[in-house]
């Protein structure tokens, strides 16, 4: 089995790109793979709780308890979600925060790697 | 041996991604485990290139730090800057309006690279990303 790193850039809301890391995260770790996600920019705005669900839109923070619970590894770059005045407080518990050399530490070690960048 | 990531930015100067891409940059020069270390570059391409022209007033407009400062400070950082020398005309840039850091004493430069050649050094790199 083999770890899984994805990085993203893109903002939840506003765009498809976290439906599909959610659901390739979830496929990898179900078949015994290590997931580790990496959130940078925009793509912070996913680590908070108290995100409200609306009829037929989408609706990330149950989606990301669930990976976190199967033993995804969710994490934020530091500057950018305190940049966008979100504290670790705010954080959908299990999220942890990191500066940018943990993405490369943890690319060395991943067999794969995924980045998803702006549209 | 240093693990290569190549960094290509294509959105443009309004943007926080180019930002992110050369951050991206120095955080890879920034990490060494072991005997493991990256060499990082970035290349702007489309209208990325935008990024790379000189005299950016930021500071004095926004007072914020220009994507010029950043380029500067990748420079420093002995991360690699290319631009496409097609999308460099297509905007009608000189290479005398690039981005250098010669007033922090760095020698290195932005260097200006067909997108052919950029594609071969693309090819050449453990990782690539889009930013």
């Amino acid at each position: 089995m083999g770890t899984l790193m994805i990085g993203i850039l893109t903002r939840p809301y506003g765009s498809s790109n976290w439906n599909f890391v959610i659901n390739l995260a979830k496929a990898a770790i179900e078949k015994g793979h290590k997931v580790k996600i990496w959130c940078s920019g925009d793509a912070t705005y996913i680590l908070k709780k108290k995100q409200k669900e609306f009829a037929r839109k989408y609706h990330y923070e149950p989606k990301i308890k669930e990976l976190i619970e199967k033993g995804v590894e969710i994490v934020g770059c530091e500057s950018c979600h305190l940049m966008r005045g979100i504290s670790e407080e705010d954080f959908i518990e299990g999220i942890t925060s990191k500066p940018m050399t943990w993405f490369f530490e943890n690319l060395l070690k991943a067999d794969k790697v995924l980045f998803i960048g702006e549209e | 041996m240093a693990k290569k990531v190549f960094i290509l930015v294509k959105t443009n100067v309004k943007e926080e991604v180019p930002y992110l891409g050369v951050d991206h940059a120095m955080g890879a020069m920034a990490t060494l485990i072991g005997e493991e270390e990256f060499e990082a570059t970035v290349a702007f391409v489309g209208s990325g290139v935008l990024n790379c022209i000189k005299g950016q007033k930021f500071l004095d407009i926004y007072n914020v730090e220009s994507i010029e400062d950043v380029i500067k400070l990748a420079l420093g950082s002995d991360v690699k800057i290319y631009i496409c020398k097609e999308d460099m005309e297509k905007y009608k840039i000189s290479e005398d309006s690039l981005v250098d850091a010669k007033d922090m004493g760095i020698e290195a430069t932005i260097e200006v690279k067909s997108w052919n050649e950029i594609q071969e050094e693309m090819k050449k790199a453990d990782y690539v990303f889009f930013f």
